[in-house]
C-alpha cells in the first residue's frame, strides 16, 4: 500500500501538472480508499511500473507512469485554429476562436488542461504564432499541449514551431505524460515529408513510441493526439498516416485507445477493436466531406453567416473504471 | 483582407529573390535525375494535361505577367531551339509540355504553370537551360512549390500569389507542395 500511495502521489506530481501540497495528498488516501475495490473489479493494477520507471529510456519519466486511474477528470481539445486565414467563409478566425475559448472557460468541470492538436497558423505567417500565444492567455488554464500541423512547420521545418511550443518534447516535438492514471502521447506527423506522402511519423519517432509504451501494463488507458489522422480518411486527399500501422500495433495491446487529431476540419468517429478515433472541428473555418468536393480546402459552398455550427472544440472525459472516454464535440454555435 | 496585402507583398520579395540567386542555387544544387520508377510513378498520377508552347494556350496569367515585369524579372538568355526529344523511357509526350523555338524578348515568354484545384495544371514541364518558370496559385487554399531536394521552396502563395525560378542547369526538379504534398510536378531542364 506504501508504494501504491507513493505512486498515486507522484501522479499529482507530474511535472508539467504539479499538485504536491495537501490537496494532492488528499488524492492520494481518496484512491487508496477506494482503488482497492477499482482494481479488484478492474483488474488493472501493474506491478511492473516502478521496475520499469527506474531503467532504460524511460527512466526520466516519473514513476507515476502507469498509476492507476485516480479521478475523473476532463480535457479540451482544440484545432485548427489557422490564425492568418481571412477569407470566406470565415473572415475572422480570430473572433470564433476567442469563442472557442469562451466556451473552454466555461465548460464545467473546468478541464484539467487543453490540447492542441496542430495548424495553430495558416501558412505560418509572420506573427500568427504570436496572435495564438496572445489569445491562449484567455484560456483558464494554464496548461496547452501543442503537436504542429504542417501549416506551422514547412517554412522552417519546425524550427519556431519547436522553440516556441515544443518545450518538453523529444525529438522532432513528440512527447508523452501522464495524467490521472491515463497515459498521453503527443505524436507528431507534419515533419516527416517524403515526396507523395502526407503524413509521416518516421521511424525515430515510432522507436520511441515502442519504449515509451512497453513499461505500460496493457490496463492503462492511452489516449494519443497527432495533427493527420492516423488511419486512412481519404487518402485522395492526403487524410492518411502513411507509417500508423506501425504505431497502432503498439497500441494494440491497451485495453483502452483514444486517438485524437485535426487536419481535416470535420467530426468523424471510428472504432477498430480497443482503439477509437476522433477527428475534430476546426475553429477557423470546415473542410468538405471526402469526395464531395473536386479538392479539400475551405469550404466554399457556405457563407460566414452558416459556418459557426460547424466550427468548434471537444471535451474529453476520463471516468475511472470505464473503458471508452467520453467524447464530447461542441458547435461554436 | 487585411493580410492578404502583407503576405502578396512578402511573397513577390521572396519569389523575386531566387531569381537572381538561381545561378548558384542551380549549379550547387543540381539534382541527379529521378529513378526511372518515381519517373514512371510521378507521370502515371498525372493529369491528362496538355499544354503546347503556343502563345495562344499558354497559362500566363495578367498578374503573372505584372509581377515579371513589376519585379525586372529578367528572361531567359535564349530559348534554344529545343526539339522536344523525349527518350523512349521518359515521360508520355503527350502530357509534357514543350517549348519550341522562340525568341526571348519579353519576360512573357517564360513559361508559367497555373495551381488549381490542388494540381500543378503542367505536372511534367520541359523547359531550355536559363529558363524562368512562373507559377500562380488559383486556389482559396495556399500552396508552395518545393523542390524535393529543397534547390528552391516558394513560401506559402495565397489565391494569386506568384513564384518563379530560374532554372540554370539541366536536370530533372522534382518539386511538391510542402503543405499538400500529394500535389507533385517536375521540371525538365535541357
Amino acid at each position: 500500500m506504501t508504494s501504491h500511495l507513493n505512486r498515486a502521489h507522484a501522479t499529482a506530481d507530474a511535472p508539467t501538472l504539479g499538485e504536491t501540497d495537501r490537496r494532492g495528498f488528499l488524492k492520494c488516501m481518496a484512491w487508496a480508499g477506494t482503488g482497492l475495490v477499482w482494481a479488484v473489479s478492474g483488474g488493472l493494477l501493474s506491478s511492473t511500473t516502478l521496475a520499469h520507471a527506474a531503467s532504460g529510456p524511460t527512466a526520466a519519466r516519473t514513476p507515476a507512469q502507469a498509476a492507476p486511474p485516480t479521478a475523473t477528470f476532463t480535457f479540451a481539445q482544440i484545432s485548427d485554429t489557422h490564425i492568418g486565414f481571412a477569407a470566406e467563409p470565415n473572415p475572422d478566425p480570430i473572433a470564433t476562436l476567442q469563442e472557442a475559448i469562451a466556451r473552454i472557460n466555461a465548460l464545467n468541470p473546468a478541464p484539467a488542461f487543453v490540447i492542441h492538436t496542430g495548424d495553430l497558423t495558416h501558412a505560418q505567417k509572420a506573427g500568427a504564432f504570436d496572435t495564438v500565444n496572445e489569445l491562449l492567455k484567455g484560456l483558464n488554464t494554464s496548461q496547452v499541449f501543442f503537436t504542429p500541423g504542417e501549416h506551422d512547420v514547412f517554412v522552417d521545418d519546425g524550427v519556431e514551431f519547436l522553440n516556441r511550443f515544443g518545450q518538453g518534447t523529444r525529438g522532432q516535438g513528440w512527447r508523452s505524460f501522464d495524467y490521472g492514471g491515463v497515459h498521453f502521447v503527443g505524436l507528431v506527423n507534419t515533419l516527416s515529408f517524403k515526396g507523395e506522402s502526407a503524413g509521416v511519423l518516421g521511424d525515430e519517432q515510432l522507436e520511441w513510441l515502442e519504449d515509451d509504451l512497453a513499461p505500460l501494463g496493457s490496463s492503462t488507458p492511452v489516449v494519443v493526439y497527432t495533427h493527420i489522422p492516423l488511419w486512412a480518411v481519404y487518402p485522395e486527399w492526403g487524410w492518411y498516416t502513411e507509417d500508423s500501422e506501425r504505431a497502432l500495433a503498439y497500441l494494440q495491446r491497451f485495453g483502452s485507445v483514444t486517438v485524437l487529431n485535426g487536419h481535416i476540419h470535420q467530426i468523424m468517429q471510428k472504432v477498430e477493436g480497443n482503439v477509437s478515433f476522433y477527428t475534430a472541428r476546426s475553429t477557423a473555418f470546415p473542410q468538405p466531406a471526402p469526395g464531395t468536393a473536386a479538392a479539400p480546402g475551405p469550404r466554399q459552398d457556405i457563407t460566414s453567416e452558416q459556418v459557426r455550427p460547424l466550427l468548434g472544440l471537444r471535451s474529453v472525459t476520463f471516468v475511472p473504471g470505464t473503458q471508452p472516454l467520453a467524447v464530447v464535440d461542441s458547435p461554436l454555435s | 483582407m487585411f493580410p492578404r496585402i502583407h503576405w502578396r507583398q512578402r511573397a513577390l520579395v521572396w519569389s523575386a529573390l531566387p531569381v537572381g540567386g538561381a545561378l548558384l542555387l542551380a549549379v550547387a544544387c543540381a539534382p541527379a535525375p529521378l529513378p526511372l520508377t518515381a519517373h514512371a510513378a510521378m507521370t502515371l498520377a498525372a493529369p491528362d494535361t496538355l499544354i503546347t508552347a503556343d502563345r495562344a494556350t499558354m497559362p500566363m496569367t495578367n498578374h503573372a505577367a505584372m509581377h515579371m515585369a513589376d519585379h525586372a524579372v529578367a528572361p531567359p538568355a535564349s530559348h534554344a531551339a529545343h526539339a522536344g526529344a523525349l527518350m523512349a523511357d521518359g515521360p508520355d509526350p503527350a502530357r509534357v509540355v514543350r517549348l519550341d523555338a522562340r525568341p526571348a524578348e519579353t519576360a512573357a515568354d517564360s513559361p508559367s504553370i497555373d495551381i488549381q484545384a490542388f494540381q500543378y495544371a503542367a505536372s511534367t514541364l520541359t523547359v531550355p537551360v536559363g529558363t524562368t518558370v512562373t507559377w500562380t496559385n488559383h486556389d482559396v487554399e495556399p500552396h508552395t512549390v518545393t523542390a524535393n531536394d529543397r534547390a528552391f521552396a516558394s513560401p506559402g502563395l495565397e489565391t494569386n500569389d506568384t513564384f518563379a525560378f530560374r532554372f540554370d542547369a539541366p536536370g530533372t526538379y522534382a518539386y511538391h507542395c510542402a503543405l499538400h504534398p500529394f500535389m507533385t510536378g517536375q521540371i525538365v531542364v535541357q
